[in-house]
């Protein structure tokens, strides 16, 4: 009597056991299967910098962009302009005072990109010189 | 007074044109050694074009200061680059060989940058030749470049898929073929190639990250980007572009 009742007992939790496991396939599956339409072929969102690591960020984008142009043309752009289209799709603007990067050629083939004002972010100097951050 | 001055006069037009002649000469004799270094790399490396751009060095007649060399659609390995520039700094090279035999070869540089360009077209071509090479058939690849990801869509029949990755996907394939999307990242060291992916979307199902770290273990590094026989480098760098793939060391 007693085996029994421990019997149905198991088989009371098995079940149990079963039905969340079958759920917890059920909710992954469709689940996955929303995030599978054609809508959904899109990139993953880049996730959220801070000011200053945003500014890194788009200093060696602009940085690269100019080797690439270089690559192709032989000399440095002479605006940052340039290189939208085909090496970057759109030029980024500063993160605290929403100004352009300022560019300039300091000599054949050394270039430099730096923010307007590196007050903003706490520095006296920040900057990207041929591919590398300066910063202090 | 006056016989003075235009003798003077005479002796500054005659260092002027001493001056400029030296120019001209110095011109052509670089010109001419661009053109040469363009014809002897033409010679060993498969592309289209090849430009050489030399900075003599002052000090030094046998050194140039800046020794900037691109080659357009160039071949390594399977993969036809957009473009390939390399950048020498200090360089000296072997003149008479030039000279004699159109040869070029590298004696020393004190720095080489290496920046290669390749499109989205000619990574679809190196992967539609990569298949065609492991005999596999209608297999369709679009890339898009969106920094920092690749964009891949897909459209591959089940049969071109080895049994292995058939195992590990099985739940996900109810028909006969796998179609969908993936977006990637890539690293590189060494000149071998990985890949990350950040999202894959197979025959409507979101892959999860498990089974995507399973591929990504088992088959990173995936792909070892060839050099130029000519001046050996590593590229360790990966930049994806919005028209272009930068690999650099």
């Amino acid at each position: 009597m007693k085996e029994d009742s421990n019997k149905k007992r198991f088989l009371k939790y098995l079940l149990f056991g079963l039905i969340i496991i079958i759920s917890i396939v059920v909710i992954f599956l469709v689940y996955s299967y929303s995030q599978g339409g054609k809508g959904n072929y899109v990139p993953p969102k880049a996730e959220e910098l801070s000011s200053l690591e945003q500014v890194k960020s788009d200093l060696v984008t602009l940085s690269k962009a100019i080797e690439s142009y270089y690559a192709i043309n032989l000399s440095y752009p002479d605006s940052l302009k340039k290189l939208v289209p085909d090496f970057i799709n759109e030029l980024p603007l500063e993160q605290e005072s929403k100004k352009n990067y300022d560019y300039k050629i300091i000599v054949d083939s050394v270039f430099e990109i730096k923010v307007s004002d590196a007050s903003f972010y706490k520095l006296k100097e920040l900057k990207v010189r041929n591919g590398k951050i300066i910063q202090y | 007074m006056e016989k003075l001055s235009s003798t003077r006069v005479c002796l500054l037009s005659l260092l002027f044109l001493l001056v400029s002649g030296f120019n001209t000469i110095q011109l052509a004799q670089k010109e001419e050694l661009e053109k040469n270094i363009s014809k002897a790399l033409l010679k060993e490396v498969k592309c289209k074009n090849i430009i050489a751009k030399v900075a003599l060095d002052a000090a030094d007649s046998k050194k140039f200061s800046n020794l900037t060399i691109r080659f357009e659609e160039a071949e390594i390995g399977g993969i036809k680059a957009d473009f390939i520039t390399i950048q020498l700094k200090q360089a000296i090279i072997d003149n008479q060989m030039l000279k004699k035999s159109t040869k070029f070869r590298l004696i020393s540089s004190s720095e080489r940058k290496v920046n290669i360009l390749l499109s989205a077209k000619s990574l679809q071509n190196y992967l539609f030749l990569k298949a065609k090479e492991f005999g596999k058939k209608n297999v369709n690849i679009k890339l898009k470049f969106s920094p920092p990801y690749i964009e891949c869509f897909y459209d591959v029949p089940k049969d071109e898929i080895s049994s292995e990755s058939i195992g590990l996907l099985s739940k996900f394939i109810p028909g006969d073929k796998l179609e969908g999307y993936a977006a990637f990242t890539f690293t590189i060291k060494n000149n071998e190639l990985s890949a990350h992916s950040s999202k894959v979307i197979l025959n409507h199902f979101l892959l999860p990250a498990p089974i995507l770290k399973i591929f990504e273990n088992r088959f990173n590094p995936f792909e070892n980007i060839p050099t130029l026989d000519l001046i050996q480098y590593k590229v360790n760098k990966i930049n994806v572009q919005s028209k272009y793939l930068l690999l650099s060391n």
